[in-house]
């Protein structure tokens, strides 16, 4: 059995199957990487305020690396550009978010123009709740967070369906950074305002850090033992070969014995074997 | 690897009857069943394989898949069974079939190789023929043209060998 393993072209088969094999295990591996999506930055990073200006760049699109980031940028409020996204809830209530237009004062410009972000102010339950905003030189900090897809529907003066940057872009007329901020503190004039709601309807619109955990996906996980699987199918595909070559080897010997018996005529009819004694029962080398 | 000897018909003859040189990997019985299984797994890999093409055609051509259950998004009725939008979603909840064939075809083409394995090995053909069946399970239609080549050979096969036993 060795020396039929041992025959070139055997080795050159077991090199062929562990090739194989070494593809197949670099597959269940790419699988297994694929069953577990990639976690969100950590809360130690996106937590930690950073200015928006370095954490983003206008123009550009937004990873999710970069989401969740909680920011901090000065500039002010653009007033006359401001919308309210209807549907939102706010612990179970309906109503709508006022999203207002803020210029930031040190973001590089596009195509000559000051670049501005939108800003969640607050939630409220009745449009008529929805308070102009402060002007002055500002300073807000907040989540920043994607844009939202733009959904088609019966324009509303005033309203839009969804939060998408794009779709304020056209509105307003203004290059923007794509992606809004959720405003948790606001500074106007040098003047602390919290998170901007004291003494209007509003409600501060909260938004948390992301859950940490990764779900996995268990089709990559069946896909990933499969490819294990195949991989030492590979092997025992090689030793089945070998074991079937060597099988031939002892069946042809006795075959060519019991062949040179007919040939001479010789009566084995009391003898059952196919072999007879003298014949080798060992492999003769090729 | 046993030496088991050979056991020959009519042995009671002043003569040996001349020897054969053909061997299968097991019995007429084994080899039989292992072909029924083969016939079976063909067939249903073919078929699998012609509802992923229409799954792949409405799929990519038209965006529609195969639900049961959950309720359909924009009325909030019971959706039932039949064809819906998965981008966006328009049925919540629910089985997506098209999602679950998907999956199915994938094992029991695993299944379909095995029988491919087994009947291989008991017949003791060429490595290349092992290859040929198993890429005869990728293209729609042809695992069952090809069962019916490889039945009519193992059948042929078979006749022309009734004295050719299991050796090992």
């Amino acid at each position: 059995m060795l020396k039929t393993a041992l025959k070139p072209r055997w080795i050159a088969a077991l090199v062929l199957a562990l090739a194989v094999a070494t593809v197949f295990v670099l597959l269940s591996q790419w699988q297994f990487s694929a069953s577990k999506s990639e976690a969100p930055p950590p809360t130690s990073q996106t937590e930690t305020v950073r200015p928006l200006t370095e954490a983003f760049k206008p123009g550009a699109p937004m990873l999710a690396t970069e989401a969740d980031q909680m920011v901090t940028f000065d500039g002010r409020f653009e007033p006359e550009h401001q919308v309210l996204v209807h549907d939102r809830l706010h612990e179970g209530d309906q109503g709508y978010w006022v999203v207002t237009g803020f210029t930031v004062a040190d973001a590089p410009k596009l195509d000559g123009e000051a670049v501005m972000i939108p800003v969640v102010r607050g939630w409220v339950a009745d449009p008529a709740d929805a308070t102009a905003a402060p002007e002055g030189d500002a300073t807000v900090v907040g989540r920043l967070l994607p844009s939202e897809a733009p959904e088609a529907e019966h324009p509303v003066p005033g309203q839009v369906p969804t939060l998408s940057v794009a779709q304020l872009i056209n509105l307003w007329d203004v290059p923007s950074y794509s992606a809004f901020v959720t405003a948790t503190d606001l500074t106007v004039g040098g003047e602390d305002l919290g998170d901007g709601t004291a003494g209007t309807q509003m409600r501060a619109v909260v938004v948390g850090a992301q859950p940490q955990e990764t779900p996995v996906n268990w089709m990559n996980v069946f896909y990933a033992v499969e490819w294990v699987v195949f991989a030492g199918f590979a092997i025992f595909l090689w030793w089945r070969l070998v074991a079937d070559d060597y099988r031939r080897t002892l069946e042809d010997q006795e075959f060519a014995a019991a062949e040179a018996r007919y040939q001479a005529g010789q009566d084995v009819g009391g003898t059952q074997d196919g072999a007879p004694n003298g014949a080798p029962r060992n492999e003769v080398s090729p | 690897m046993t030496d088991n000897p050979n056991p020959q018909p009519q042995q009671t003859g002043r003569r040996p009857e001349r020897p054969v040189k053909r061997r299968y990997g097991g019995t007429h019985a084994q080899i039989r069943s292992a072909l029924t299984f083969y016939k079976a797994t063909s067939w249903i890999t073919g078929v699998m394989l012609l509802l992923l093409c229409v799954e792949m055609v409405l799929r990519y051509g038209f965006n529609l898949f195969l639900f049961a259950g959950g309720t359909n998004t924009v009325t909030g009725e019971a959706f039932g069974f039949g064809f819906a939008q998965a981008e966006p979603a328009a049925v919540d909840g629910g089985v997506n079939l098209s999602i679950a064939v998907l999956i199915a075809h994938g094992w029991l083409y695993v299944l379909y190789l095995i029988a491919d394995f087994r009947l291989w090995s008991l017949m003791r053909w060429p490595f290349t023929r092992f290859i040929l069946i198993a890429l005869g399970g990728v293209i729609p239609l042809l695992s069952v043209i090809l069962e019916k080549k490889v039945h009519r050979e193992v059948e042929e096969d078979l006749a022309a060998h009734p004295e050719a036993v299991k050796r090992y």
